[in-house]
């Protein structure tokens, strides 16, 4: 039925595999273990993710300053802010929009840690204007300001992969957390709330942030 | 309530079934006791009926407002009108993995139907195959996120809301579709695996295996289109695709099984590539599970992905390694003793078919990578780059037009040879259709003629050569329209599945580059001009759902002073979740869209609102194009050349070359590698 199948003899037959190229049988077994190879190594890969906190993967905007920029108020959009506007104390930065289901989520959320005097900046993420202060409006506004972010530019600089994400900046201005995904009391309790304690602490006694302490509660 | 516990039994009964499934007939097959075989169909239908009404019992735990169960709490209440309620049953994880298994069990129970006609140690072991990938499931659905678990005994009295972007028509019939494809491809995966562990040396396999990766196929077509088509009109930002990771996750699968239907078809045709397409039929399978992984474990955070969970994560992912680890294991150990059956020269069919593959394995890669980009970047210490519709677009536009170039040609040649002149043809068709495109490009849109303009003219390419080879289909018949009449359903089924691809493909190009969108502040009584329409809002009224209230606009649309219609955009605050909704309001024909969504109110007290506007021309042809597809994978489902006969002795002996290896001659020619 095969072309290599002529031999009268089976066993020659199915060592002559492979049409009439007679490959050798130990390197053609070889090619066929390599999707197997390529598999597993994939597997170990995710499971590695598996093992880390989910929430937390960039590192492109970790340990530097908030990428530079100049963008409307969203509440007047006369105004432009730069990075002198921002606080000067730690705050989050939390990016959204009113079209993110998972942001509609984490608003009340945000609500709670403005009233427990958390200082919030929020980019309003490629959102129309209406939509957004709608949405701000109806939910409450836990932002000390929101900045708009029509193009995505500024959120494309912070290695956003989408909404929402928080960044958590310290005084001096530079990003010291990134949590992909909805903040929420548990993650905050875990991994924010520590952060910030920090980061405050350094602010407030104005003395240099302890690094291998920041590496530790912040990543 | 008693019936709900009666579905967690039910369960219990068909993890079990599960397990004997595997193992009776496996020990049958290794014994050669022919009554532990035949066990296997039995099995297979005891379990479809336990998964049914394990099914069954959930849903109605649902319709009857069982708050005793903590899914039903968590994804229902009372206010929900009784069809939400009821789709509700898979409107979140624990259900829509219940989903996925109750269809794998009816693709199991249809599998040990229609393969009555297969030799009975080969049916075992595709049913053998087919219970042990539903058993592992079965284990995590029940020891990691049993939809029956309770809430005993704090009941509520009533339950949290379904998620509102999932209170729609599109969330009834989406995920069982896609569900369907998703699953289906476990079938064609598991002949690959009984063929292989049976140690078959032919190709007669892919023939049984060839309807059933056309059915999945199908199924998954549709769901795709369905979840585009419920994305564009319910998140109320008019898009159609937006390249995020869950679509993607069926994406994939939908890209290697396109490439495994062609390489099926080589196979079992001239019994080449039998290796490549075992590793194609695994490959998909993979990436059909590798998409319930991404969406489930929350490894890949995604728009659409509401609940992530890390230990579902590591189950699936254990599964994932025993299931696919096991195929390629299986196919590292057999799969280099496959035999080539046929040569062939480099202008065949079999060459084209390459191309196709290569392409389709190369848009594959190009998702998956983009997919995982963040997990691999993280694994080796690499900075991220947001990677989003910029990349995909710059990679997939081209590849999609080299896939057509090479599926107009290729659809043509003869298998094996073919030594006609075909390069003057070639010439005609390609410049008539450049010139075709071009003047239909400048009456449509003179200013983006480039990108409609390469599209067209790949599309008519397309269709010519299609022309050509009806043409050439029918040349021995007395007349045309017998000659039509005579070409088997298959090859009705091939081309109309291309023209759903060409249809599709104008829908996209068309609507990507002509769309045109505006965002305006209206009050009563404003008018706004867009695209040689004017829209003007009638008034605001307040409406109320079962369970929402909502302010909805009149908007009417005329065109040259002629009322075309009224649309009724809505804005949706529902009562349980405080969640507000778009509900946009879209007058759709062939030729164009027109789509209104209502935003918010400009501000407070302000009687103008946020009115966002779509003139969208083709758009519907992205969504007719899959359904086209999927009916051309319909009719080649149905062609008599896959039905298996079950009288083996009553055919004749004589096969004709091409088809070397039938059913028929099963007896005489599949050469065991098992025993040496």
């Amino acid at each position: 039925m095969s072309t290599s199948n002529h031999s009268s003899n089976k066993k020659a037959g199915q060592d002559k595999v492979n049409g009439t190229k007679t490959m050798n049988k130990k390197q053609l077994k070889l090619w066929f273990l390599i999707p197997l190879i390529v598999f597993i190594g994939l597997i170990a890969m995710l499971y590695m993710r598996l093992g880390k906190p989910t929430d937390i993967v960039t590192n492109t905007a970790l340990e530097r300053p908030v990428p530079a920029f100049e963008l409307p108020l969203l509440s007047d959009t006369s105004r432009i802010i730069t990075n002198d506007n921002l606080p000067n104390k730690p705050f989050l930065m939390n990016i959204w929009g009113s079209w993110c289901p998972t942001c509609i989520i984490e608003h009340p959320f945000l609500m709670q840690l403005e009233e427990r005097g958390v200082n919030l900046v929020g980019i309003n993420y490629k959102d129309e204007i209406g939509d957004a202060l709608g949405y701000l409006n109806r939910g409450g506004d836990p932002f000390s300001m929101s900045i708009q972010d029509l193009s995505g530019q500024f959120a494309l600089d912070l290695g956003l992969t989408g909404a929402p994400e928080t960044f958590v900046v310290d005084g001096e201005g530079i990003i010291r957390q990134h949590i992909i995904g909805e903040i929420n009391e548990s993650n905050w309790q875990s991994r924010i709330a520590p952060c910030l304690m920090v980061l405050n602490d350094a602010n407030n006694n104005n003395v240099s942030l302890d690094m291998s302490q920041v590496g530790e509660v912040c990543q | 309530m008693l019936i709900t516990e009666l579905g967690y039994f039910a369960l219990l009964a068909a993890f079990i079934l599960a397990i004997l499934q595997v193992v009776l007939p496996t020990i049958g097959v290794m014994r050669d006791y022919v009554a532990w075989q035949r066990l296997a169909p039995s099995l297979a239908w005891a379990q479809f009926a336990a998964m049914i009404i394990s099914f069954a019992a959930l849903m109605a735990g649902f319709y009857y407002n069982d708050f005793s169960l903590v899914y039903v709490t968590q994804h229902s209440n009372t206010l929900l009108p009784w069809y939400y309620k009821l789709s509700a049953t898979w409107g979140g994880h624990e259900g829509s993995l219940l989903l996925w298994m109750t269809i794998m069990a009816t693709w199991c129970a249809l599998v040990s139907y229609f393969s009555r006609g297969l030799p009975l140690s080969m049916r075992a072991r595709v049913l053998v195959i087919l219970a042990g990938v539903q058993m592992m499931m079965l284990a995590m659905l029940i020891f990691t996120s049993s939809p029956f678990d309770r809430t005993l005994p704090n009941l509520p009295v009533d339950g949290a809301d379904l998620n509102p972007v999932l209170q729609d028509f599109g969330l009834i019939i989406h995920p069982p579709m896609l569900y369907m494809g998703y699953v289906g491809l476990v079938v064609p995966f598991a002949f690959c695996m009984a063929a292989l562990w049976e140690g078959r040396l032919d190709a007669v396999w892919t023939r049984w295996s060839r309807p059933w990766a056309l059915a999945a196929w199908g199924f998954l077509t549709v769901g795709i289109a369905l979840g585009s088509w419920w994305a564009y009109y319910e998140l109320g930002w008019g898009g159609w695709w937006f390249w995020d990771p869950v679509e993607n996750a069926s994406l994939m699968p939908w890209l290697a099984g396109t490439a495994l239907l062609h390489s099926l078809a080589v196979t079992e045709k001239r019994g080449v590539f039998k290796a490549w397409t075992i590793m194609l039929a695994i490959f998909s399978f993979a990436l059909s599970l590798l998409g319930t992984f991404l969406v489930r474990s929350g490894v890949i955070t995604s728009v659409h992905s509401f609940a992530a969970d890390p230990t579902r994560g590591l189950v699936i992912l254990v599964i994932l390694g025993v299931i696919i680890g096991g195929g390629l294991l299986m196919f590292a150990v057999r799969g280099w003793r496959l035999t080539v059956e046929s040569q062939y020269q480099l202008i065949s069919r079999e060459s084209f078919l390459v191309i196709n593959n290569v392409i389709l394995l190369i848009s594959t890669l190009v998702v998956l990578l983009g997919t995982l980009y963040p997990i691999i970047a993280d694994s080796f210490n690499l900075g991220q780059v947001s990677v989003g519709p910029p990349y995909f677009n710059a990679l997939f536009v081209p590849l999609t037009w080299l896939l057509l170039i090479a599926m107009g040609m290729g659809s043509n040649i003869r298998w094996k040879k073919d030594s006609r002149p075909l390069l003057g043809a070639g010439m005609v068709i390609a410049a008539s259709s450049v010139v075709l495109a071009a003047i239909i490009a400048y009456f449509v849109s003179p200013s983006a003629m480039l990108n409609i303009g390469v599209t067209l003219a790949i599309s008519f390419w397309v269709l010519l050569w299609m022309v050509v080879d009806f043409r050439d289909k029918t040349k021995n018949a007395p007349n045309r329209f017998k000659g039509l009449r005579q070409l088997r359903l298959s090859y009705w089924g091939q081309q109309i599945a291309h023209i759903g691809v060409i249809v599709a493909v104008i829908g996209v190009a068309f609507t990507t580059t002509l769309s045109i969108e505006r965002d305006v502040a209206l009050g009563p009584n404003d008018s706004v001009h867009v695209q040689g329409y004017d829209f003007v809002v009638k008034d605001f009224q307040e409406v109320r759902g079962s369970n929402f209230d909502a302010t909805q606009a009149a908007v009417a649309i005329s065109k040259d002073g002629r009322a075309v219609t009224t649309l009724y955009p809505e804005k949706r605050n529902f009562i349980i979740s405080m969640m507000p909704m778009t509900e946009a309001s879209i007058d759709a024909s062939l030729l164009r869209d027109v789509y209104v969504a209502l935003g918010e109110p400009i501000a407070e007290d302000s009687h103008e609102w946020a009115f966002r506007i779509y003139v969208k021309p083709l758009i519907r042809w992205i969504w007719l194009g899959a359904l086209i597809m999927a009916f051309g994978a319909a009719l080649s489902i149905f062609d008599s050349r896959y039905r298996i006969k079950k009288t083996k002795t009553l055919t004749p002996i004589a096969p004709k070359p091409s088809e070397f290896a039938t059913v028929t001659d099963l007896d005489t020619s599949s050469a065991k590698i098992g025993e040496k």
